[in-house]
C-alpha cells in the first residue's frame, strides 16, 4: 500500500459525479475480479466536500500491482472522463483510516416479512414490533455500481471511519473494500 | 436612418434542422461478427417485475389477518422496462442515417423580406469567410467518437463506429473508427484517424454548404459483456395511471431504440464557446439558444451577459456588430440545429 493512483472525474454536461464515480469503481471492480486481487483498496479523498463522496477515487497498492491493474485497457467508454494522475508513493508521514462499506436495514416491511417468517407472526404483530419508526433515514453516501456475479445494480454505502495512527493490514475485497484493513490517508 | 426603415426581427422565423438523425435500433451479436452486421438480431424491450410490498394503511374493515394475507399474496407488483443483451451475445449495435441538408442560412419561414435579405448576407458573409469546415469538423467528431451512445458508450470495453456513405442506394465510402481513441472531449484526434475525420468532416461540409446531397449510414459496435443491460431512451409519459409502468423505454416495431433527437443533441455537443468554458471545465455542450445544461440545471450562456444566440443574431443582423468568430460558429451551429427564433410583435 505504499504507492497511489488518483482518478480524478471531470465535469460533464451529461453525467454528475456520483454517476461516473459509480461506473469507474464497477469498472476497477470488473479488472479487480479479473486480478483475483486482494490487495487493492480503493478511498475517496474529497468524500466530505459536494458533490457527494467528491470527484477523485484513489487506488492504492504497491507499484508493482497498480502497475499490474493499469497494463490492461479497463476504462472503456470512461476514458475521456477522467484525469488520471501519475503513479506517486504515498508520502513519509501518513495517517490510516478505514473505508467501509455499510449495509443498511431500513427496509420495514422486509424486516416484517422476515420476522413473520422466523416467528410465524401475522403482519399486524410484525407491524406492532417493528413500527414504521424503526426505518431509518440514512445521510451515508453510496455510488451505484454492477456486480459482475449476480448482474444487479446496488448502492455501496461507503463510509469513512476516523483517521487514525495505526497501520492495519487485510484483505481487499473485489471493490476494494476491507472489513477490517486500513489504506493511508494524506 | 429614419426610423420607419428601422430593420426589426421577422415575428415569423424559422429553420428546418440541416442535421437529421433517424432513430437508432438496436442490435445484438458478438464482437468478431461485425463484418456482418445483417446477421444480428432485434434488441426487445421486456418488463421486468418487481414485486414490492403492500405498505399502505389499510382500511379499518381490511385488517382480518386471513383477508391481509391474501392481499399480501397479491404483491403490489411495479413493472418497469428493461432492455438486456442475450447471454451468448456480447457486443451491442445501434445503427441510424444521418442526412445533411444545404442552405442553411435560409430561412423555412420568415414574414419579413427585409430582414431576410439581411440575415442571408450575413450568413453568406460567414460562408464566404469559414466555410462550414469549422462546424463539420466537430460534426465529424461526434459520429465518430460514438457520443451518441450516451450511457451505453460509458459501459463499453470497446467501441467501433462505421460510418457509409450511402449515394443511389449504394454505398460509396466507408470509414471506421477506434470510438474509444477520438476524444470527446476535445476536437483532435491523433494519425489516421485524424485524416479519416477530415474527410468524413468534408463530406459533411459538402452537404451543409449544398455542393452534394449527402446521406450517411452510422453503425456503432459496443462490446458490453454477455447479458448486459443496455439503454435505450426512455420515453416520457407524462399521465402515469394507477398501476403503469414507472419506466417506459422506446421501441420502434418491438426493437429497442434511441430516439432522433437524442442522436442529434450529441451530434451538436460542439459548443466550447460559452463564457467561462475553461473555468467551469465542462467540456463541449450541446448548442442550444441558451446553452441549456439540463443535468445541471443551468443555462451557460446568460441573456444579460450578451452570450445567448437572440443577443448574439440581434447585434449581428440588426446592429451590424459581427460577433467574435466563434460566436459566429455558435450562431450558424444554432441555425444549423433550427427552430423556431421569431420575435412577438409588441
Amino acid at each position: 500500500m505504499d504507492h497511489y493512483l488518483d482518478f480524478t472525474v471531470l465535469p460533464d454536461p451529461e453525467f454528475r459525479e456520483t454517476t461516473l464515480l459509480g461506473a469507474l469503481v464497477s469498472k476497477l471492480h470488473r479488472r479487480l475480479v479479473v486480478l483475483e486481487a486482494d490487495d487493492i483498496g480503493i478511498s475517496l479523498p474529497d468524500f466530505e466536500k459536494a458533490p457527494p463522496l467528491g470527484n477523485r477515487l484513489r487506488v492504492h497498492g504497491t507499484q508493482e500491482r497498480i502497475e499490474t491493474l493499469m497494463q490492461e485497457e479497463w476504462l472503456g467508454g470512461m476514458r475521456g472522463q477522467l484525469e488520471i494522475a501519475p503513479l506517486r508513493a504515498v508520502p513519509a508521514e501518513v495517517l490510516h483510516r478505514g473505508v467501509r462499506r455499510r449495509q443498511y436495514k431500513t427496509n420495514v416491511e422486509r424486516l416484517r416479512r422476515r420476522r413473520m417468517r422466523r416467528h410465524g407472526e401475522t403482519h399486524e404483530e410484525a407491524r406492532e414490533r417493528i413500527p414504521d419508526t424503526v426505518a431509518r433515514k440514512v445521510k451515508t453516501p453510496f455510488l451505484t455500481v454492477y456486480s459482475t456475479s449476480s448482474g444487479q445494480r446496488f448502492s455501496l454505502f461507503i463510509e469513512h471511519e476516523p483517521v487514525q495512527t495505526r497501520c492495519v493490514v487485510g484483505a481487499f475485497n473485489s471493490y476494494g473494500i476491507s472489513r477490517e484493513a486500513t489504506i493511508p490517508w494524506f | 436612418m429614419a426610423k420607419n426603415t428601422e430593420l426589426h426581427t421577422a415575428s415569423v422565423l424559422a429553420f428546418e434542422r440541416k442535421l437529421d438523425p433517424s432513430d437508432a435500433l438496436l442490435y445484438s451479436g458478438q464482437w468478431s461478427d461485425r463484418g456482418n452486421p445483417d446477421q444480428w438480431i432485434a434488441i426487445p424491450v421486456r418488463e421486468k417485475s418487481v414485486r414490492g410490498t403492500i405498505s399502505n394503511r389499510l382500511k379499518a374493515n381490511k385488517q382480518d389477518p386471513a383477508k391481509l394475507d391474501a392481499a399480501i399474496q397479491n404483491p403490489n407488483l411495479q413493472t418497469v422496462d428493461v432492455a438486456m443483451l442475450p447471454n451468448d451475445r456480447d457486443t451491442l449495435m445501434a445503427r441510424f442515417t444521418l442526412k445533411v441538408l444545404g442552405g442553411a442560412g435560409k430561412p423555412s419561414a420568415c414574414n419579413s423580406a427585409p430582414y431576410q435579405a439581411k440575415l442571408e448576407s450575413v450568413v453568406s458573409g460567414y460562408v464566404d469567410r469559414h466555410g462550414f469546415s469549422a462546424l463539420a469538423r466537430r460534426y465529424a467528431q461526434n459520429i465518430a467518437n460514438a457520443r451518441f451512445l450516451w450511457r451505453n458508450r460509458m459501459g463499453a470495453e470497446a467501441v467501433e463506429v462505421r460510418v457509409e456513405r450511402k449515394e443511389n442506394g449504394a454505398t460509396t465510402q466507408t470509414w471506421a473508427f477506434n470510438a474509444l481513441e477520438i476524444p470527446v472531449r476535445e476536437f483532435t484526434a491523433q494519425g489516421d484517424a485524424e485524416t479519416d475525420l477530415q474527410e468524413l468532416a468534408e463530406v459533411i461540409r459538402q452537404g451543409l454548404a449544398g455542393e452534394s446531397f449527402v446521406l450517411l449510414e452510422v453503425t456503432a459496435f459496443a462490446r458490453m459483456g454477455a447479458g448486459q443491460e443496455v439503454f435505450p431512451s426512455q420515453e416520457l409519459i407524462l399521465d402515469r395511471g394507477q398501476g403503469n409502468k414507472s419506466k417506459t423505454l422506446y421501441t420502434v416495431d418491438q426493437i429497442a431504440g434511441i430516439h432522433s433527437q437524442k442522436l442529434g443533441n450529441a451530434i451538436r455537443t460542439i459548443d466550447t464557446w460559452y463564457p467561462d468554458a475553461t473555468e467551469r471545465g465542462t467540456g463541449p455542450i450541446a448548442v442550444e439558444p441558451y446553452g441549456s445544461v439540463t443535468t445541471q440545471g443551468t443555462a451557460f450562456r446568460q441573456p444579460k451577459e450578451k452570450a445567448d444566440f437572440y443577443s448574439l443574431l440581434d447585434n449581428w443582423i440588426l446592429k451590424d456588430q459581427e460577433p467574435a468568430e466563434e460566436q459566429q460558429h455558435f450562431v450558424l451551429a444554432t441555425i444549423v440545429r433550427g427552430g423556431v427564433f421569431g420575435e412577438k410583435a409588441d
